[in-house]
């Protein structure tokens, strides 16, 4: 009966329905393009010498593995070289009494955990003493880290903070004037389109070396992606409640407290984590440009080959992003 | 204690309270040319509990929603207790109408309490609503609309997305009269709900109506529902209302007006009907004991 019915509206009977084939000649061009176009700039970008130079590094490794005899790679020896000045991480302090200044008192200044070592000088062999702290170096990394962290935290404060007026602006359902809008939306932009490093110099200069210009840089950058991403959220919000509400007779500010926040609060939280996670991994860095935190510290000890001192600021850094992204997870689950 | 309403005495009562709805040469024509509502004419008066029925695309949901400003006429006019429906009048006017809708409308994430307390929204200051402290008495008249609608204090603070969709549209139905509204619209307020439930549904919108006051205009898919809680039921065909009366007139050449010629159509009625009947014989032992002691 069905079939009889289809036939009279004048279709086709389902036996002879055109199927669409998933893929066709046209997706084959697409591919072909692509691939010419990532062929042309691999050779720009010197893919491939690179990755010959790490297959040879591979293969070398290899060959020691099994026991033949390959001359050492260009990556290899870099790594070697690198593996072995890094190598062992530096965990203890060691100064000269003598250079601490004349008021230091040995009885009375003395740091946490230290104490005084007598070494013949390598050369004139006169005795000179050390003031020694045996985890001195590894809790001042540590205490930096501890800045740089306070730094992500005041900055995805900050940037929170901003990006309620730029959210409120940039939901197009929400907006209080289409010129707001285009305002909100291009800031949103705006600030993202900077890169910290940039913006942290400029603070730099604004504000002097420090913390706070880090702050600033990434409050004003991250408060942009939260504000696209907030924005975004609230206009994809499931309408019927919305409906429901101003059917009620709220204010538009009224609905998106009880009909929009709710349902877009997981993905606020998650947002939230990711740009906290970010600001702590990218305030490690703005130190290079003097934007305060473990960064400066870091691209001393490079500059002047202590690639001990770097490992240890290197290997602090990776266990706080471990420990963190943990916590957030945690945190995020027994909130959600 | 008698579960169906004596629908002839309210009738009669139409004429004698103000008109809180009136709708005056309303039209509706959509953009593609469809004639939602064509010069429709028609009075609610307080107190009155008047169902809507007709086929699909006759336009009952444009009627509902032309008066709280979801859809913008054509021509002709909408007064809500005397005062035109326009732009600047319409949140003042949405803050005297509560809506159940057909999808409940929750807002998911929030618990039942909140749900029920968005209906003061209107009546209550942004920097209150905004911290959620709402007045005490407020707070105390959702409880007792609640617990009249059948909830229980355990549930007072689950998350609405958690409850099934008769406890869903028993919140919803709280917050459409906790503002006292003067008129709650209801389009398809049961359409997804099981037979029983959907009865139950009706009895709680027809009795909280009752008890406040409030005006009920609702739509309906099933005949048999409506004859049995209208005090005057409407039809209407593409746009234009074919009947107007008390639920004793519906009869079987006013259903085939408002349905179509086709018998076939009426007999689809008379079935659908029949099943809600027969469901009501099986269940009426089971119902909840609420809607006996609501009635
Ligand atoms: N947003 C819209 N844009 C264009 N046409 C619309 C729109 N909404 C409704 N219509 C048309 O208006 C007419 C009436 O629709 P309406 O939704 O009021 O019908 P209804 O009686 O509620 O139907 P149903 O019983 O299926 O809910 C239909 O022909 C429909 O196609
Ligand atoms: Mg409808």
């Amino acid at each position: 009966m069905m079939n009889a019915r289809l036939k009279h509206n004048g279709s086709r009977p389902p036996e002879e329905w055109g199927i669409r084939r998933p893929f066709h000649w046209g997706h084959a061009l697409v591919i072909c393009l692509l691939m010419a176009a990532l062929a042309y700039s691999a050779d720009r970008t010197d893919i491939g010498e690179g990755v010959a130079m790490s297959t040879d590094a591979a293969l070398t490794g290899l060959a020691n593995l099994v026991g033949f005899e390959r001359e050492p790679s260009a990556v290899g020896r870099g790594i070697s070289s690198f593996a072995q000045r890094s190598w062992p991480i530096v965990v203890s302090r060691e100064r000269r009494v003598d250079d601490l200044g004349r008021n230091f008192d040995p009885d009375a200044d003395m740091p946490w955990w230290s104490h005084i070592e007598t070494r013949p000088h390598p050369v004139t062999g006169e005795p000179i003493e050390y003031l020694v702290q045996p985890v001195g170096y590894l809790t001042y990394v540590v205490g930096l880290m501890v800045t740089t962290i306070e730094i992500a935290i005041w900055g995805t404060l900050l940037a929170l903070f901003l990006a309620i007026p730029l959210t409120y602006c940039s939901a197009s359902n929400y907006t209080p004037h289409p010129l707001l809008y285009v305002l909100g939306r291009s800031l949103c932009s705006l600030s993202r389109a900077v890169p910290e490093l940039i913006s942290a110099l400029i603070f730099v200069v604004l504000f002097g070396v420090g913390p706070f210009a880090g702050v600033l840089a990434l409050g004003f950058h991250t408060a942009g992606f939260l504000g696209k991403f907030f924005a975004d959220d609230i206009e994809n919000a499931d309408r019927g409640p919305q409906e429901a509400l101003h059917c009620s007779g709220a204010n538009p500010v009224k609905v998106l407290r009880f009909a929009v926040l709710p349902q877009i609060m997981p993905q606020v939280f998650a947002y939230v984590q990711y740009i906290l996670e970010r600001n702590v991994r990218t305030a490690t860095v703005l130190g290079i440009v003097g934007a305060g935190g473990i960064g400066l510290e870091l691209i001393g000890q490079w500059n002047m080959y202590k690639y001990g001192h770097a490992a240890t600021i290197l290997l602090v850094i990776f266990v706080t992003v471990v420990i963190l992204e943990h916590i957030t997870q945690r945190l995020r689950r027994r909130i959600i | 204690m008698s579960t169906t309403p004596s629908t002839t005495h309210l009738h009669s009562l139409r004429y004698k309270a103000g008109a809180v709805i009136r709708f005056a040469n309303t039209t509706k024509c959509w953009q593609d040319g469809t004639l939602a509502l064509d010069s429709v004419n028609l009075e609610l008066a307080s107190g009155e509990c008047c169902i809507v029925i007709g086929p699909s695309g006759a336009g009952k949901t444009t009627l509902l929603r032309s008066i709280n400003g979801l859809v913008t006429l054509t021509s002709g006019s909408v007064l809500f207790n005397g005062e035109r429906v326009t732009r600047r009048s319409l949140r003042r006017i949405r803050s005297r109408i509560g809506m159940v809708h057909q999808q409940f409308n929750l807002v998911g994430r929030l618990p039942v309490m909140d749900n029920v307390m968005t209906g003061m929204l209107s009546k209550t200051g942004t920097l209150r609503s905004l911290l959620k402290l709402f007045p005490r008495a407020d707070v105390q008249r959702a409880c007792r609309l609640l617990a009249q609608v059948g909830l229980e204090e355990s549930q007072l603070y689950r998350r609405a997305m958690y409850l099934s969709g008769g406890q869903q549209q028993r919140v919803a139905i709280a917050r459409a009269f906790i503002s006292r509204p003067d008129l709650v619209l209801a389009d398809e307020p049961v359409a997804s709900l099981d037979p029983t439930t959907s009865e139950d549904i009706l009895h709680l919108v027809r009795s909280v109506s009752r008890q406040t006051g409030a005006t009920v205009l609702c739509s309906l898919h099933q005949v048999e529902l409506a004859r049995q809680f209208a005090d005057r039921i409407i039809g209407m065909r593409a746009g234009r209302l074919v009947f107007d009366g008390p639920p004793e007139s519906l009869t079987d050449p006013v259903m085939r007006e408002i349905y179509g010629t086709t018998a076939k159509n009426v007999a689809a009625a008379r079935e659908h009907g029949r099943d809600n009947r027969t469901a009501r014989v099986d269940e009426a032992s089971v119902r909840p004991s609420h809607v006996a002691e609501l009635t």
